[in-house]
C-alpha cells in the first residue's frame, strides 16, 4: 500500500543542515495500522509529510498504491492526495466554518453538490458520534470533539489510507482511549489503512498492529507490536516499551540476598492465564517471591512478565528452568548471589 | 438647533455649502481611492504571502521584486509622491488637479501600505490550516482564497480600518492640487482666516467619519470571529 525507499530529507539549519530522515525504508500494508514512534525530534513527521508530500524527499521514493508520488505535481498530486486522509495534533480546524462545514470543506470544487457535500458530512459527522453539534464553530468543541470532526473532514473523500501526525497528544488519556477507540472501529469497519506517529507508546500498544521506532531520522527497529513489546532490541525501544507499562523487570528492585537469584519471567499466549508460580513452588518444592508483574493484551494476546525471588538450592533452580523451558516460558536470571 | 449652530460655528453657518461640499470631496476620495487602494493592496498582499518563501506558490524573485517596489512608495513623503506621479496621473485621469487629480496618489501612496496590513493579516493565518488544506488536495487558489482570505477576514477588516483611516490623513493634503477636501478647508478657509470655527468642524467631521470606519471595521472583525 505504502512503499517508502531510501527516504532522506534535510533542512537547513543555523549552522549545519538538519538531517530529519536519514535513509528510511518502510512497507505498510494495506489495511494495517502502523505505528511510528519516536522522541520529539526523531524524523517521525517529516517522514509522515514525506508520504503526502507535504514535504518533498530530497531522495529517496515514496509510492502509494502503485504511484510514485515524487513523480506528481499539481493537479494530479492533489488528485492522490484526496486518497490520503491526515488528522494532526492541533486539528487544524476552519475556526470561521461550523463543524458541518468544515467536513464538507474538501469536497468542495470539486464537482460534487453543495447539498450533496453536506449530505456526505452528515453521515461521517454521525460515525464519529457528533450529530448534534453540526452547526457549533470548532471554538465550541472540546478536543476530543475537535479530532472526531478531524476525522470526518480526513473521510470526507473516501481515502484509502489516514495518516495521524500526534493526533492524540494534545488530548487527555481518557479521550485518547475514545478517539483510539475510533480509529480502531474505523480501521476495522472500512478496512482503511491508518498510519500513526506518535510518542506516546500507550497509543501503539491500544491500537497498532506494526511499529517502528525511529532514532535520529533512522528506523532503528520494525516489527509486530507484541514482538516489539516482548523482545525489543534497541535501548530506545527498550525505553519506549518501559514507558507504556513497564513490562520490562525492575532491576533496581530486583537485588537478592544471599543465597537467591532473581528471575524475569515472560509468559505468551495462554500460558499468561496459567498458575505457574505456584505450580512451580509445589513441584520444585522452593520459594518463589513475587517481586513485580504485569500482564498486558497487545494487539489481542497476553503477555504477562514478573520478577520473581527465588530461594532453593541449585539442582531445583536448574530443573526449574528447564520446567519453564519446557512449558515456553522465558525465564532471564537477572541477579544472583 | 440652528441657532446653536450659528452661536458657535458663525463661519461655517454663514456658507453651510462649503462645508458639504468639502465633506463631499473628502468622501468622494476616500470612496474611490480607498476602493482601488483595497483591490490593489489585496492583490499585492496576496501576491506577496503566495510568493514568501514556503507560501503556496513560492517564487523567490517575485517576493524580491514585490518587497522592494513596495518599501520604495511606502518611504516617499506623500507630498513629494503627488509631485512624481504627475504625469502619469494626468495620463491615466485627464487631469492632475482635482479630485480627479488626487485619486492616482492617494492610492499609490495608499496601496503599498494595505499591501502590508494583507500580508501580516495572512500571515496570521495559522500554518496548520494551509497544511490541511494542501493535505486534502486543495490547490493553491483554493487556498488562498478558501483558508487565507476566510480565516484571515477579521484580521483583513482590522487591517482595512487601520489603511482607511491613514487614508483620510492623506486626503488632507489633497488641498495641493486644488481637491479640496476637509482639510482644505480647515485650513484655506479656516486657519488662514484664523476662523477656528471652521477647524473645528472640519475636525468634528473627521472624527466622526474615522469613528465609523472603525465602528464598521470592528463590526466585521467581530461578525467573522467564532
Amino acid at each position: 500500500m505504502i512503499r517508502l525507499e531510501h527516504i532522506a530529507k534535510t533542512f537547513p539549519g543555523k549552522e549545519n543542515k538538519v538531517h530529519a530522515v536519514k535513509d528510511v525504508s518502510l512497507e505498510i500494508r494495506a489495511g494495517d495500522i502502523y505505528g511510528i514512534v519516536g522522541f520529539s525530534g526523531a524524523g517521525k513527521s517529516t517522514l509522515v509529510r514525506c508520504i503526502n508530500m507535504l514535504e518533498r524527499p530530497d531522495s529517496g521514493t515514496v509510492t502509494v498504491d502503485g504511484i510514485r508520488l515524487n513523480d506528481l505535481k499539481g493537479k494530479r498530486l492533489n488528485a492522490e492526495r484526496k486518497k490520503i486522509g491526515m488528522i494532526f495534533q492541533q486539528f487544524n480546524l476552519y475556526a470561521s466554518r461550523t463543524v458541518i462545514d468544515n467536513i464538507a470543506f474538501p469536497l468542495y470544487y470539486t464537482g460534487i453538490s453543495r447539498a450533496d457535500a453536506h449530505r456526505k458530512a452528515r453521515e461521517l459527522l454521525a460515525y464519529v458520534e457528533m450529530t448534534d453539534k453540526a452547526d457549533a464553530y470548532p471554538s465550541q468543541l472540546s478536543g476530543g470533539q475537535k479530532q472526531r470532526v478531524a476525522i470526518a473532514r480526513a473521510l470526507a473523500t473516501d481515502p484509502k489510507i489516514l495518516l495521524c501526525d500526534e493526533a492524540t497528544s494534545a488530548l487527555d488519556p481518557i479521550t485518547t482511549s475514545s478517539i483510539l477507540r475510533l480509529l480502531k472501529k474505523l480501521n476495522r469497519e472500512t478496512g482503511i489503512t491508518i498510519v500513526v506517529i506518535t510518542h506516546q507508546m500507550q497509543v501503539v500498544k491500544e491500537l497498532c498492529h506494526h511499529v517502528a521506532v525511529m532514532e535520529n531520522g533512522e528506523v532503528v527497529e520494525t516489527g509486530n507490536v507484541f514482538d516489539i513489546f516482548a523482545w525489543p532490541q534497541k535501548e530506545v525501544t527498550r525505553r519506549f516499551v518501559d514507558s507504556a507499562g513497564g513490562l520490562l523487570p525492575e532491576k533496581q528492585k530486583a537485588v537478592p540476598e544471599k543465597g537467591e537469584t532473581v528471575l524475569s519471567l515472560k509468559f505468551f499466549g495462554n500460558s499468561a492465564n496459567d498458575a505457574v508460580v505456584s505450580q512451580i513452588s509445589r513441584r520444585f518444592n522452593v520459594d518463589l517471591n513475587i517481586l513485580s508483574g504485569n500482564i498486558e493484551t497487545i494487539d489481542d494476546q497476553p503477555l504477562g512478565q514478573l520478577t520473581v525471588r527465588f530461594s532453593g538450592n541449585r539442582e531445583k533452580l536448574e530443573a526449574a528452568l528447564e520446567y519453564l523451558k519446557e512449558i515456553k516460558i522465558e525465564a532471564e536470571v537477572i541477579g544472583d548471589e | 438647533m440652528s441657532e446653536l449652530l450659528q452661536q458657535w460655528f458663525p463661519h461655517v453657518m454663514q456658507k453651510p455649502e462649503m462645508f458639504l461640499n468639502a465633506l463631499t470631496e473628502t468622501l468622494i476620495m476616500v470612496g474611490w481611492a480607498g476602493g482601488f487602494m483595497f483591490l490593489f493592496g489585496l492583490v499585492f498582499g496576496i501576491a506577496l504571502t503566495a510568493a514568501k518563501e514556503g507560501g503556496v506558490l513560492a517564487c523567490k524573485p517575485v517576493y524580491q521584486v514585490l518587497d522592494k517596489v513596495i518599501n520604495l512608495f511606502r518611504s516617499i513623503p506623500f507630498v513629494i509622491l503627488i509631485a512624481l506621479l504627475m504625469n502619469v496621473t494626468r495620463l491615466l485621469m485627464g487631469t492632475r488637479i482635482g479630485v480627479k487629480g488626487v485619486i492616482v496618489p492617494l492610492v499609490v501612496g495608499s496601496a503599498p501600505f494595505f499591501a502590508r496590513q494583507v500580508e501580516a493579516a495572512l500571515c496570521g493565518v495559522d500554518r496548520g490550516l494551509v497544511e490541511a488544506a494542501k493535505a486534502m488536495g486543495v490547490s493553491p487558489a483554493g487556498i488562498i482564497f478558501r483558508v487565507y482570505l476566510r480565516e484571515g477576514t477579521a484580521a483583513l477588516a482590522r487591517g482595512t480600518t487601520i489603511t482607511l483611516i491613514s487614508l483620510i490623513g492623506l486626503t488632507a493634503m489633497a488641498g495641493y492640487v486644488g481637491a479640496g477636501g476637509l482639510g482644505d478647508y480647515a485650513i484655506t478657509h479656516g486657519y488662514n482666516y484664523n476662523r477656528m470655527d471652521i477647524v473645528w468642524a472640519a475636525v468634528i467631521a473627521i472624527v466622526l467619519i474615522v469613528t465609523l470606519i472603525q465602528a464598521a471595521g470592528a463590526l466585521i472583525a467581530r461578525k467573522a470571529t467564532h
